[in-house]
């Protein structure tokens, strides 16, 4: 097809006739639409839609439900009356034809009853009469009368066993408190009685004598614990002294001093031997503190002790009091581990070792073991501790 | 009734237009005829809810055009699900049996004066429903692309090349007329 007859074609398209719709059609249309707006009007009273329609199923349901609960409530009258109904129908005589049966089948069941019984019977009276059989029941039922039963011997095996562990351990403990409180009770006496610098005299030996005795009795330990288990065993002096490094009077009040820091150092200052004693354990212990870079203290004035506990509170809102230290009596020592970037982290005083000249104090920096999930915190770790007043230099030694 | 009795001015000053749209989207009187009746019968329902903005032949044209796509869909789903025989019969119902609408042009329409526009009609009426409202909306209602494509909801450039194909096509039908009739 050429340009020209597309030409054509598209002028023969436009040419295309404009067509009038015939009066039957305009009728048509008019027709539908009253037809249409007719069967509007005529439903209109009944057509309601589907809420309607909802609505209505919504009540006949509930009219349901009505009824039903009211058959219920009346259910107890028609069981009577089918009740009474039967009871009547069992009163009436039954006819003659169905009792002759039943009493057929009655006769049959007992006969069937009285044979079985009997051979039953029989059958016992051979099994009662036989020797052997009795012999083999007599030895049967000896024999589950006279075995324990086993959780009877476990239970009693653990009882004798927890029963001699706790007696030991009370006896134990109660020596060990016996012989902390006579020492106890000789010091506080022999500060009571004593008066100027006899008595003092008198308290720093017997304290002196007290933690010799204390270092020695751990330097024991610590042979005892690279001995033999069985050297151990043996030895039932080291066991004494290890009871004696940890009797169960200064773990509790370690415990508490843990909790309550501000207690111990008022315990610790009423003066009391003893007290001092059980205040050469950890007092300030945590992971967050305002001294960000590693340090070891002395502190042996309060005007220190209260700058440094300020550097120390400092971040804390509201800043924490300085807790009250009679450094009268006491020296505070300490350890700042400065900023570490995780948690797990801490620094602990081990132990202090007053030699001739000087104190030495042991120390120890503990970090998180590799691949372990820790909290990503900046952490300050510190151990401040008090230690009996000494005016000998104090130096700080890392241990492993 | 002063709400119908204007219906039926408006109806009646539209009704050749939008009457001749249908013939030609449809392709026979038959079907067009119908398809203008549903046109106004819809538009009656929002007849009440026409603020008189837009102008009313444009209204009842995007009415019909839209009436057509929706039969056109429905012929399509239709065709699609019923695969039944013409001539098959429920049991001893007395329905006719079913006829689908020749391709043909209709015998005794008044549509083509002459031989040429009989053709022409005829081949039209051969193409694909798709293909024809395209070409009628372009060549014979002097549509815009812009109309064309927001009348039937499909990109300009989609227009054009359906338009292009349609031509292809109406070309290839027109031959296959001529040589029929020769």
């Amino acid at each position: 097809m050429t340009e020209k007859d597309e030409f054509k074609l598209r002028e023969l398209l436009k040419k295309s006739p404009t067509l009038t719709p015939p009066e039957t059609f305009y009728k048509g249309v008019l027709e539908k639409i009253e037809r249409k707006s007719g069967r509007m009007e005529e439903r209109a009273p009944w057509y309601w839609g589907y809420p309607a329609k909802g609505l209505a199923t919504a009540c006949v349901l509930m009219v349901i439900v009505l009824v039903t609960r009211e058959a219920k409530k009346n259910e107890p009258e028609l069981f009577q009356k089918a009740q009474s109904e039967t009871m009547q129908n069992e009163s009436r005589p039954a006819p003659a034809s169905l009792m002759m049966k039943k009493a057929e089948l009655a006769e049959g069941s007992k006969a069937l009853s009285h044979a079985g019984a009997r051979k039953d019977k029989e059958r016992f009276e051979d099994l009662a009469n036989n020797k052997e059989v009795q012999n083999r029941v007599n030895r049967n039922i000896v024999k589950y009368v006279d075995m324990p039963s086993p959780f009877e011997e476990v239970d009693e095996k653990a009882k004798q066993d927890l029963g001699l562990d706790r007696k030991g351990v009370a006896s134990e403990g109660a020596k060990v408190r016996a012989s902390s409180v006579e020492t106890d009770e000789s010091l506080t006496s022999a500060q009571s009685s004593g008066k100027g610098a006899s008595a003092d005299a008198q308290l720093l030996e017997r304290r002196q004598s007290l933690i010799s005795g204390r270092l020695q009795a751990r330097d024991m330990n610590g042979v005892a614990s690279q001995g033999s288990f069985l050297d151990e065993q043996k030895s039932p002096a080291l066991h004494q002294k290890k009871a004696l490094q940890f009797p169960s009077g200064t773990l509790q009040l370690k415990d508490q001093l843990k909790e309550e820091p501000q207690a111990a150092v008022a315990l610790a200052g009423s003066g009391s031997v003893s007290n001092a004693e059980k205040a050469d354990s950890p007092l300030w212990k945590g992971s967050t503190s305002g001294i960000t870079t590693f340090r070891t203290v002395v502190v042996r004035t309060s005007e220190d002790w209260q700058t440094l506990w300020r550097e120390h509170a400092g971040p804390s809102v509201p800043p924490s009091p300085c807790p009250p230290v009679d450094f009268n009596q006491y020296t505070i020592i300490g350890i700042f581990a400065g900023t570490k970037p995780t948690a797990g982290y801490s620094v602990d005083i081990v132990d202090t070792q007053p030699l001739s000249d000087k104190i030495v104090v042991l120390y120890r920096e503990t970090t998180p073991p590799q691949g372990m999930i820790t909290a990503q915190v900046l952490t300050q770790p510190y151990h401040l501790r008090l230690i009996p007043k000494t005016n000998l230099p104090i130096t700080f030694q890392k241990v492993p | 009734m002063n709400n119908l009795e204007n219906f039926e001015d408006m109806m009646r000053a539209n009704g050749p237009r939008i009457y001749t749209l249908a013939a030609r989207l449809t392709g026979n009187v038959t079907d067009g005829q119908d398809l203008a009746q549903e046109t106004f019968v819809n538009a009656y329902k929002h007849w009440e809810k026409f603020r008189g903005e837009a102008d009313v032949a444009t209204w009842l044209y995007r009415i019909c055009v839209n009436c057509w796509k929706n039969r056109v869909r429905y012929e399509k789903r239709r065709a699609f699900w019923k695969h039944f025989s013409l001539d098959a019969r429920d049991g001893d119902s007395d329905e006719p049996v079913r006829e689908l609408p020749s391709g043909e042009a209709p015998i005794g329409q008044t549509l083509e004066k002459t031989q040429e526009l009989a053709t022409l009609h005829a081949a039209l009426a051969r193409m694909k429903p798709e293909d024809r409202e395209v070409l009628v909306l372009y060549e014979m209602e002097d549509r815009s692309y812009e109309e064309i494509a927001q009348l039937l909801e499909v990109p300009i450039g989609t227009v054009r090349s359906r338009l292009a194909r349609s031509r292809d096509k109406l070309r290839e039908l027109l031959e296959n007329e001529l040589k029929r009739t020769l």
